[in-house]
């Protein structure tokens, strides 16, 4: 067999070793003991984060779900006044909104952070600050935004905020601003989140899971993330480009001025549509491992499933206009949206036969996971058909919104993620509970929700059909909707009761815990089940088949006994091993850091931050962005710590592997290279935005400054390139010496012609005439310069905390990952500013 | 044992394989957005979808040992070529 590393897999023989001293599980539990009191709100390890986490997107579940039953008890009957027009639109609005980027979401990305990395028997996520950021952010941000409701300035505009209608001509007021904030700040959360899942995923498996091996929960997380990483930079340059809109009279959207409407669009649905496949593949992932733990048999179709999961994840890309069809858009465009629409619908169906032939070919248990699983195949693939008849232009042009897309929606996002989450929810509780959910209970409570999920929405089918369009607060009677819209609010209520009863299994039932569960309930075979505490397994097993539990009857006692890899903690702290991202060998140790407080604190200040820009509150804004950066700094200081005294240790029998290390092999590095490509797509929508203005209003364009200009700013940028690549050889040079201040004051000087390049770019517009309030193109090329601008003031505050990081001896030679991370962002700064420079300038006027 | 997707060629074609069906729909409908309506529009996606099909075709003929995986990738992703390839060729 190759080797993807040069590790010789015939190692593996070696396990499993002897039993290892009893002491060493003290001395992990003391290494990785949490918090007590208060202090526990600074711990970052995923048992807490985790679970928190979940807890707060189903805390936003419920809460949007009362938002549902007010619009349900106010359409029950024609003109009710139950709820007031403007209230009602409050309503929907934050219904969807909360439903879609406060629950769905955070939801899967939760259970991720709680379940991945028991999954890949990883002691923690590799970045277990960022997943705590990355929950507070959410947390914090959420409720933020949503106490928007309590005080009447909820956004209005519908969950998809379509300008005109929410400029601020026909939007005045903080409402919309709350939305475009709200969400540009919760986006973040989820990309700091998807960052972890990548790097997880690809570098913390046990070794031996390779690709082939691992758990199908692991693949769909890892499409989702990357999808995330594509999909989410789309709707943060589109709330950015119509805050500052409504803030600074930037025309982007208002065609008065050469700006488009349609621009929004189509930069909300290529994270919109993405979105829905974002929220269904994560289910979808956890559906494969139940299906197989209820069948009691292998998953048949694994690769096929695998396949369907990539292929989604490509073609999901491919489908963001069929929102659009009722515009006017082309003909041949809508066609090629409509074919993509179809075509995503293949790799949805291979993974919905793949489950039923593996329910057919096992023994399938009446459990509730049971239930759930089967109730979700059912309704998913319901609305999966609808889907195809909405991907149909003349189909679609007849209810487009209508009830019809309503009852659509619901159909694929509770079948496709509400009822695996539940589902889900009853198979895993006893991992983090003391004793399980009642069985019982929650055959009750499926039934419950399966029949109040199709009376609410199968009579909306036929309310579309017949005309009734979607966010109004009421209709007249005699149009033949009062019977349908009754027997919908009586399945809500339905479908509400199914939840009520849900709180009280939990209350009844669900008893947190860290130290003791209720044991595999389920009989599943992944490794999540093995004996874990807060430092995940006491050992890490070599995996030799995709259900290693059902395989070996014995791993459980093997991997608590420390017979496998990491027994113990050899370097004395929280530590991790990392994987090869293929075959998962084993490559190196990496040091972990534990509980801090800082992570919180630049949460609750970025939330500051965005919400004083929100009520245009800047000086207290600029205030807190300064400590949350400054909390951000606080928190990185710790984790580059200067490595113990062993170079290298050994992981269990007898196999030496490096601890901690740089360059392509450090998981620092994948998680840099995530971040750019992040950078990377909000840079490449803001091109769309100016490509898409200037096919549209090519009349307002007027010619670029001199080519003598281009070329000196792209010089600038080359010379700062070349700077970051010096600064690196001299640390290079001075290997085994002091770094000295050369190769941080080359980053700085990198850094420095950056900003003076991104001011001519500046000053060379404004000679010539363009403003950035006067025309669709004055504001989306001043728009590419604050992108720019974003990356430069980065890389001025990443090269100042490089130089204190040398005046405190910690920019250690050869290599260091401080300065690894630093030099590649203002690397990645001066090639970004190449191509937003010379694109707009490469464009002649109209 | 190493399964198919733990051969650098099966997730390669994998990812190729739907790379080339993305990049043939972006091509066709940039074609759409610059030259709306226009019969030019027509010309970028046959010539798209010729250079698709090649590269599909390319794809399948480079692995010789072609897991059932990669030649599902191609198929799926060339019957998604064809299908973005029809609207320039029934709607006028």
């Amino acid at each position: 067999m190759n080797s993807e590393t040069g590790f010789d897999p015939a190692l593996y023989d070696r396990f499993p070793t002897e039993k290892q001293p009893d002491e060493d599980v003290e001395e992990l539990n003391r290494i990785w003991a949490a918090p007590k009191g208060w202090g526990l709100l600074t711990a970052v390890n995923n048992n807490y984060i985790g679970f928190w986490y979940v807890a707060t997107s189903f805390l936003f579940f419920l809460l949007a779900g009362i938002l549902a039953l007010g619009m349900r008890v106010q359409l029950a009957a024609p003109m009710q006044e139950f709820l007031p027009q403007d209230t009602y639109n409050q309503f929907f609005t934050m219904h969807g909104t909360v439903m879609m980027f406060l629950f769905a979401v955070p939801a899967v990305e939760a259970i991720g952070v709680m379940l991945l990395p028991q999954m890949l028997a990883a002691r923690d996520l590799p970045f277990p600050r960022l997943s705590a950021y990355a929950f507070w952010a959410y947390f914090v941000g959420g409720l933020a935004f949503f106490c928007s409701l309590f005080v009447g300035l909820a956004p209005d505009g519908g969950w998809f905020m379509y300008p005109p209608l929410t400029s601020e001509t026909y939007s005045p007021g903080l409402n919309a601003d709350f939305w475009l904030l709200g969400i540009g700040f919760i986006e973040i959360s989820a990309i700091a989140g998807a960052v972890e899942i990548i790097v997880g995923v690809l570098r913390t498996r046990a070794p031996n899971m390779t690709l082939d091996r691992m758990p199908m929960f692991a693949w769909a997380m890892l499409v989702f993330a990357v999808m995330i990483v594509l999909a989410f930079p789309a709707v943060i340059l589109c709330t950015m480009l119509l805050e500052i809109e409504r803030a600074f009279n930037w025309p982007f959207f208002d065609p008065t001025r050469g700006g488009d409407p349609m621009l929004w669009q189509h930069l909300f649905w290529f994270f919109g549509h993405p979105e829905v496949y974002i929220i269904f593949l994560p289910a979808a992932g956890l559906m494969s491992v139940m299906v197989t733990s209820i069948a009691r048999t292998e998953l048949i179709g694994y690769r096929l499933n695998v396949l369907a999961l990539v292929a989604t994840g490509f073609i999901s890309f491919g489908v963001w206009a069929h929102h659009m069809f009722a515009t006017d858009m082309p003909a041949v465009s809508t066609g090629y949206f409509s074919a993509a629409s179809m075509a995503v619908s293949l790799p949805a169906g291979i993974q919905v036969f793949c489950w039923i032939a593996t329910l057919a070919s096992g023994k399938v248990q009446s459990t509730t996971p049971a239930h759930f699983v089967i109730g979700s195949i059912v309704t998913f693939t319901m609305g999966g058909l609808t889907g195809v008849m909405v991907g149909l232009v003349p189909f679609d042009l007849q209810v487009h919104d209508t009830y019809f897309i309503v009852a659509h929606l619901h159909y694929v996002l509770i079948g496709g993620m509400v009822f695996p989450m539940f589902a889900a929810f009853y198979t895993w509780a006893p991992m983090t509970s003391s004793k399980a959910l009642s069985d019982k209970l929650g055959k009750w409570i499926f039934w419950l929700m399966f029949t109040g999920m199709h009376v609410t929405f199968l009579p909306m089918h036929l309310t579309g059909f017949m005309g009734m369009p979607r966010r109004v607060y009421t209709y007249l009677p005699g149009r033949g909707f009062d019977v349908l819209n009754l027997t919908s609010t009586i399945g809500s209520f339905i479908l509400g009761a199914g939840i009520l009863l849900f709180l009280f299994d939990l209350a009844r039932n669900f008893r947190f815990s860290t130290e003791e569960s209720a044991g595999n309930v389920y009989r599943g075979g992944t490794l999540e089940w093995l004996p874990s505490g807060l430092y995940s397994t006491r050992s890490i097993p070599v995996v030799h088949s995709r259900q290693p539990l059902w395989d070996n009857p014995n791993i459980c006692d093997e991997v608590e006994e420390g017979r496998y890899f990491l027994p113990n903690a050899p370097t004395g702290t929280r530590e991790t091993l990392i994987t090869s991202p293929i075959r998962a060998e084993p490559q190196y140790v990496q040091l972990m850091p534990g509980p801090s407080p800082w992570p919180l604190a630049a949460a609750v200040f970025t939330a500051g931050f965005f919400l004083s820009l929100t009520v245009q509150a800047y000086m207290f804004g600029i205030f807190c962005g300064v400590i949350a950066v400054f909390s951000v700094l606080r928190w990185l200081w710790e984790t580059d710590r200067p490595l113990p005294d062993k170079k290298e240790v050994d992981i269990g029998g007898g196999i030496m592997v490096p601890v901690a290390i740089t360059g392509p092999k450090g998981h620092g590095w994948w998680a840099l290279n995530v971040l750019m490509v992040v950078l990377g797509m909000i840079a490449f929508m803001a091109v769309f935005a100016y490509l898409y203005l200037y096919g549209i209003n090519p009349e307002v364009w007027i010619d670029p400054p001199s080519l003598g200009e281009t070329a000196l700013i792209v010089g600038a940028n080359g010379v700062a390139l070349a700077c970051t690549w010096i600064g690196r050889w001299i640390l290079k040079r001075r290997a085994g010496g002091y770094a000295h201040d050369a190769p941080w004051v080359f980053q700085a000087i990198a850094a420095v012609i950056l900003a003076g390049s991104l001011y001519l770019d500046m000053t060379g517009w404004q000679d010539i005439g363009l403003r950035p309030t006067e025309s669709g193109m004055g504001a989306i090329v001043f728009m590419l310069m604050v992108l720019q601008g974003q990356v430069v003031i980065i890389s001025l505050i990443m090269a100042a905390y490089l130089g204190f990081r040398e005046a405190r001896g910690l920019l250690t030679t050869p290599t260091n990952v401080t300065m690894d991370i630093v030099a590649r962002f203002i690397a990645y700064s001066a090639i970004q500013g190449t191509a937003l420079t010379l694109l707009p300038r490469l464009f002649l006027g109209g | 044992m190493d399964g198919p997707i733990d051969q650098p060629q099966n997730w390669r074609t994998l990812v190729y394989a739907f790379g080339i069906w993305l990049i043939h729909f972006g091509a066709a409908y940039s074609g759409e957005l610059i030259f709306p309506n226009q019969s030019a529009a027509r010309w970028v996606a046959a010539g798209a979808t010729l250079i698709a099909l090649a590269a599909l075709f390319w794809l399948w003929k480079r692995g010789e040992d072609h897991s059932t995986l990669g030649l599902l990738a191609i198929g799926i992703a060339t019957t998604g070529v064809i299908y973005d390839a029809l609207p320039p060729l029934l709607v006028w």
